[in-house]
C-alpha cells in the first residue's frame, strides 16, 4: 500500500517510460513519433509535464521522440526553454520566438530543422486523434522526405499500460481527489444548514485548491450540480447559488499530479438523506459493485458494459448510457480504454481505469460515484481508497457561535 | 441565436469564400459559433465536435450524446448527438451524414484532429482558420461588454487582494494565490476551465516565466519577503469569455531606486503601446515602430516575445502584436498588451487589456491607475 510518499518519478522511471517507447519505434519500424497533445507530450517528456498545453494552442510545443534517444527534441516558445531544463528534460530543446514572426511558421519551421538534426529521420508517427490535420500537412510541405503517417494506436496503446512510477503517480492523483473534495465537504458542512449556507462556487472552489494544498499540481473541469441542475452531465450554477438541504449535489472534477490526472465524482445529500435518494444510491453502488468485481484482464469494455446493464435491469436501477461506464486515466483525464459497448479491447493488467456508472435517480437526477481501479494479474484493485463512500455522504452540521 | 453573434457576418463569409458550409471542429471555433461553453471540451480532443454552418439552412452543432443535453441547454443551434464509441471520430462522422457532400466546405484545418478530417472521407475541405479567426478578432459591442467587464473584475480582485496584505504580518505564496481567487469569485468570474489560474512569482522565482514548476496552478509555501518584487497573474472566464491579467507589486510601501526603475520601463512601453495602436496599422508596424521606440529608450524587452494578444473565447487568440502578423488593428477589437521586460530582479510585466476604436485603444482594466504597481501598508 503506497503511503503519500514517494512523489516524483525517479530518474530511473523516467527511463523507463522512455525506453517503452524507444522499443515501440522499433518494432513499429518508425524513426521518431511527434506529439504536440498535452497527453502525449507529457508521455513522450517521460512523463513531465508542461503548463496547460492543450490550451496554449497559440504557442504550442512538440516532442519528437526518435529511435536513437539523443536526437530527441522537445519544440518550444522561448518562455518555456528555461522550464524544460528545469523539469528535467535532458534531450535537445529548440525554442522558438514569436516577435518577429508569427507563431505557426516558426514552430513548423522548428520542427523541420529538429527533424533535419536528428538526421536519417523518414518515417514520423503521431496520434490521428490529437494532432492538428493543418500541421500535419503543413509539417509535411516543409519537411521534404519525411513521411507523417497515423501511429495506429502505438502511443495510446502505451499509454494505456502503466509502469510501476505511474502507478504511483495515479494513486496520489486518486487520492488527492478526494482528500480535497472531503476538505470542501469540511468547509462547508457547518454553514449548509444555515441561514447564509455555503455558495457552490465557494464549495467547487475548495476542491481546487485543496488538490493544490496537499501536494498536488492542478485542477482541469471542476463542478458542482444540485437539484434541476443534477439531471445533466454539465451545467453551471446560478450565479449566487447556494447548497441547499435535502437536495441532491453531484461534484465532478479532475485533477493532476505532476502530469497524471484523475477523473472524480461523488454525490452526496445535502442535509438529511431522503429515503429516495439512499435507495438510489444504493442501486448505483450495487451496479458499481458488480461492475468492479468483473474486471480482470481480458474482459472488454462491452463486457463490462453488458454487466452493468444486466445488474441494473435487476435489480431496476435506470442506467444512463450516453457516456458509457468509464474510461482510462493516465497522462491525460480520459483516454483508452474507453469502456463502451463497442469496445472489445481486453483490458490488460496495470490498465488504470475511472469506473463512472450514471444511473437516473427518483427526480431525474444523476447519481455517479466515481473511483480509480487498477487492472491486476487476476482482478482490480481500488487505488481511490482514502474514504469509502459505498454509504452516501450526508452533508450535515452547523457552526458553532462560541459565545 | 445568441446576442454577441450577428449570423450575417458568418453567413457573408461564407457566401464569400463560396462555400456550400463552414464546418468548425476546434473547441473555442463551436464555442464561438454556438455560444455554449463546456470547459472540459478543450481537454477531451478523443471526444470531438463540430458545428456545421450552411450557406443556405440553419446551423447544427453535433456532440457526444453524454453532452447533449448540457450544450443544448447552452446552445444558440440545434446540437445532434451522436453515441459514445471506441472510434468517436469516425461516430461524429457518420452523425453529419450528408450535411458536408458536394460543393466545397470551408474547415478549421489547424483545430480539427487528422482522425476527425480522415474520417469525413471524400469531403471538398478548404482552409478556413484565417476567416473564422478573423471573424472573432472583431467583437460585437455585447462581447465587448463582457470582456470589458471580466477584464476590470479581474483587476478589482488583484486589489481587492493585495489591499488585504501588511508587510509586517507573514503571508505564504500559496495564501496569496488562493486570495487572488477567492476575490475573483467574490466578483462573479467563473474561474473554470483548465487554464483559470492565479500564480505569483516572488523572489528566486521571479525569474522563471512559469514559477513553481510543475505546479503550474499553485504555489509555494515560501512566505513573502520585505523588499521583494512580485508578479501576479489571473487568468478567470465569465460566461465563457476571458480575462488575462497580470501586475505588479512590492512587499513594500516604497519602492527601491531599481524597482522605480524596472516600472518605469513597464510603463514606458505601454505608453509607446498606447501611442501606436491606431486603426489600419498592422500589428507588424505597430510591433516594429514600439521595438524601435523601446530599444532607443532602453527599455529591456524579452527579445522572441509578442507585445500582446487578442483575447475573446480563449484567453490568447489573434491577432498577435508581433512583427510576423500583417493583421490591420481595426475598431472592434479587445487586446490584451503584454511587453515583457527581463530586469535584475526578474520577469516584470503588466497587462493591461484595451479596447480599440476609431481613435485608437483605451483601456478597461484599471481599477486603480497603474502608473505605478501596489505597495501596501507597513504594519496596522
Amino acid at each position: 500500500m503506497e503511503r503519500n510518499s514517494a512523489r516524483e518519478l525517479t530518474s530511473d522511471e523516467h527511463v523507463e517510460i522512455v525506453k517503452r517507447v524507444a522499443d515501440a519505434l522499433s518494432s513499429k519500424k518508425f524513426d521518431a513519433v511527434l506529439a504536440t497533445d498535452g497527453g502525449n507530450v507529457t508521455y513522450l517528456l517521460g512523463g513531465r509535464t508542461l503548463p496547460y498545453v492543450d490550451q496554449r494552442q497559440f504557442y504550442p510545443v512538440a516532442v519528437l521522440r526518435c529511435q536513437d534517444s539523443g536526437l530527441d527534441t522537445l519544440v518550444c516558445p522561448i518562455d518555456q526553454e528555461a522550464l524544460a531544463r528545469r523539469i528535467g528534460w535532458a534531450g535537445r530543446i529548440i525554442a522558438f520566438g514569436t516577435s518577429e514572426t508569427s507563431v505557426r511558421p516558426a514552430f513548423v519551421a522548428a520542427i523541420s530543422d529538429a527533424l533535419q538534426a536528428a538526421g536519417g529521420v523518414t518515417r514520423v508517427g503521431y496520434d490521428a486523434e490529437a494532432i492538428s490535420h493543418g500541421l500535419v500537412q503543413d509539417l509535411t510541405a516543409a519537411a521534404k522526405g519525411v513521411s507523417f503517417e497515423s501511429d495506429d494506436g502505438l502511443l495510446q496503446d502505451l499509454r494505456a499500460v502503466k509502469t510501476a512510477g505511474e502507478l504511483r503517480m495515479l494513486a496520489f492523483a486518486a487520492r488527492l481527489a478526494d482528500r480535497a473534495v472531503v476538505s470542501a465537504f469540511n468547509h462547508s458542512e457547518g454553514s449548509a444548514r444555515d441561514i447564509l449556507s455555503y455558495s457552490l462556487w465557494e464549495f467547487m472552489e475548495r476542491i481546487r485548491v485543496h488538490v493544490g494544498e496537499f501536494g498536488g499540481s492542478g485542477t482541469g473541469h471542476v463542478s458542482a450540480m444540485q437539484g434541476k441542475r443534477a439531471g445533466v452531465l454539465y451545467e453551471q450554477p446560478e450565479r449566487h447559488e447556494a447548497l441547499r438541504p435535502g437536495e441532491m449535489l453531484r461534484a465532478e472534477w479532475t485533477n493532476h499530479h505532476r502530469g497524471y490526472w484523475t477523473s472524480a465524482a461523488r454525490t452526496i445529500s445535502v442535509g438529511a438523506l431522503p429515503e429516495a435518494l439512499a435507495v438510489d444510491y444504493a442501486k448505483n453502488q450495487q451496479i458499481k459493485k458488480a461492475v468492479a468485481d468483473a474486471i480482470k484482464p481480458g474482459v472488454t469494455g462491452a463486457d463490462l458494459c453488458a454487466v452493468a446493464a444486466k445488474e441494473a435491469g435487476r435489480i431496476g436501477a435506470v442506467l444512463w448510457t450516453e457516456p458509457g461506464i468509464g474510461h482510462g486515466v493516465g497522462t491525460s483525464e480520459r483516454e483508452a480504454p474507453f469502456l463502451v459497448p463497442d469496445s472489445d479491447t481486453p483490458l490488460q493488467a496495470n490498465m488504470v481505469i475511472s469506473l463512472a456508472i450514471y444511473t437516473r435517480g427518483a427526480d431525474d437526477g444523476l447519481i455517479v460515484d466515481k473511483d480509480i481501479h487498477r487492472v491486476t494479474d487476476s482482478g482490480h484493485e481500488r487505488l481511490s481508497w482514502y474514504k469509502d463512500y459505498r454509504n452516501i455522504y450526508e452533508l450535515v452540521g452547523t457552526t458553532a457561535r462560541h459565545g | 441565436m445568441s446576442n454577441r453573434l450577428d449570423p450575417n457576418r458568418i453567413n457573408a463569409v461564407i457566401k464569400d469564400h463560396n462555400w456550400r458550409a463552414l464546418v468548425a471542429f476546434g473547441a473555442e471555433n463551436v464555442q464561438y459559433l454556438t455560444g455554449a461553453f463546456l470547459p472540459f471540451a478543450r481537454a477531451r480532443r478523443n471526444q470531438p465536435v463540430a458545428v456545421v454552418w450552411p450557406a443556405n439552412g440553419a446551423p447544427v452543432a453535433f456532440v457526444p450524446a453524454a453532452w447533449a443535453t448540457s450544450f443544448g441547454k447552452a446552445s444558440a443551434v440545434s446540437v445532434k448527438a451522436y453515441d459514445a464509441s471506441g472510434n468517436d471520430a469516425a461516430a461524429l462522422a457518420a452523425a453529419m451524414g450528408d450535411t458536408l457532400k458536394g460543393g466545397t466546405i470551408g474547415c478549421d484545418l489547424d483545430a480539427a484532429t487528422a482522425a476527425s478530417i480522415k474520417a469525413l472521407g471524400d469531403v471538398t475541405l478548404a482552409p478556413a482558420d484565417e476567416a473564422l479567426a478573423s471573424l472573432r478578432m472583431i467583437k460585437s459591442d455585447a462581447e465587448i461588454a463582457l470582456l470589458s467587464s471580466a477584464a476590470l473584475r479581474t483587476d478589482h480582485a488583484i486589489n481587492g487582494c493585495i489591499h488585504h496584505i501588511t508587510v509586517d504580518r507573514r503571508m505564504s505564496e500559496l495564501t496569496f494565490v488562493e486570495e487572488l481567487r477567492i476575490h475573483s469569485v467574490e466578483r462573479d468570474l467563473d474561474l473554470i476551465g483548465y487554464d483559470a489560474t492565479a500564480r505569483i512569482a516572488s523572489g528566486h522565482e521571479l525569474p522563471e516565466y512559469w514559477a513553481n514548476a510543475p505546479r503550474y496552478g499553485y504555489a509555494t509555501t515560501r512566505d513573502l519577503q520585505l523588499g521583494e518584487t512580485i508578479r501576479i497573474d489571473v487568468t478567470n472566464v465569465s460566461d465563457g469569455y476571458w480575462s488575462n491579467a497580470a501586475r505588479m507589486m512590492v512587499m513594500r510601501d516604497q519602492l527601491s531606486a531599481e524597482q522605480e526603475h524596472d516600472y518605469d520601463a513597464l510603463v514606458a512601453v505601454r505608453e509607446l503601446l498606447l501611442q501606436h495602436l491606431k486603426p489600419g496599422k498592422t500589428c507588424a508596424e505597430v510591433c516594429a515602430a514600439v521595438r524601435k521606440a523601446a530599444q532607443e529608450q532602453g527599455v529591456p524587452l524579452v527579445v522572441g516575445s509578442d507585445l500582446g494578444h487578442g483575447i475573446g473565447v480563449s484567453p490568447v487568440e489573434a491577432p498577435f502584436l508581433n512583427c510576423g502578423d500583417d493583421t490591420p488593428i481595426a475598431a472592434g477589437m479587445v487586446l490584451v498588451l503584454d511587453p515583457v521586460i527581463e530586469t535584475a530582479a526578474g520577469i516584470c510585466r503588466s497587462k493591461d487589456t484595451v479596447v480599440i476604436d476609431d481613435n485608437g485603444a483605451k483601456i478597461v482594466n484599471w481599477y486603480k491607475d497603474w502608473r505605478e504597481p501596489y505597495t501596501p501598508i507597513m504594519s496596522i
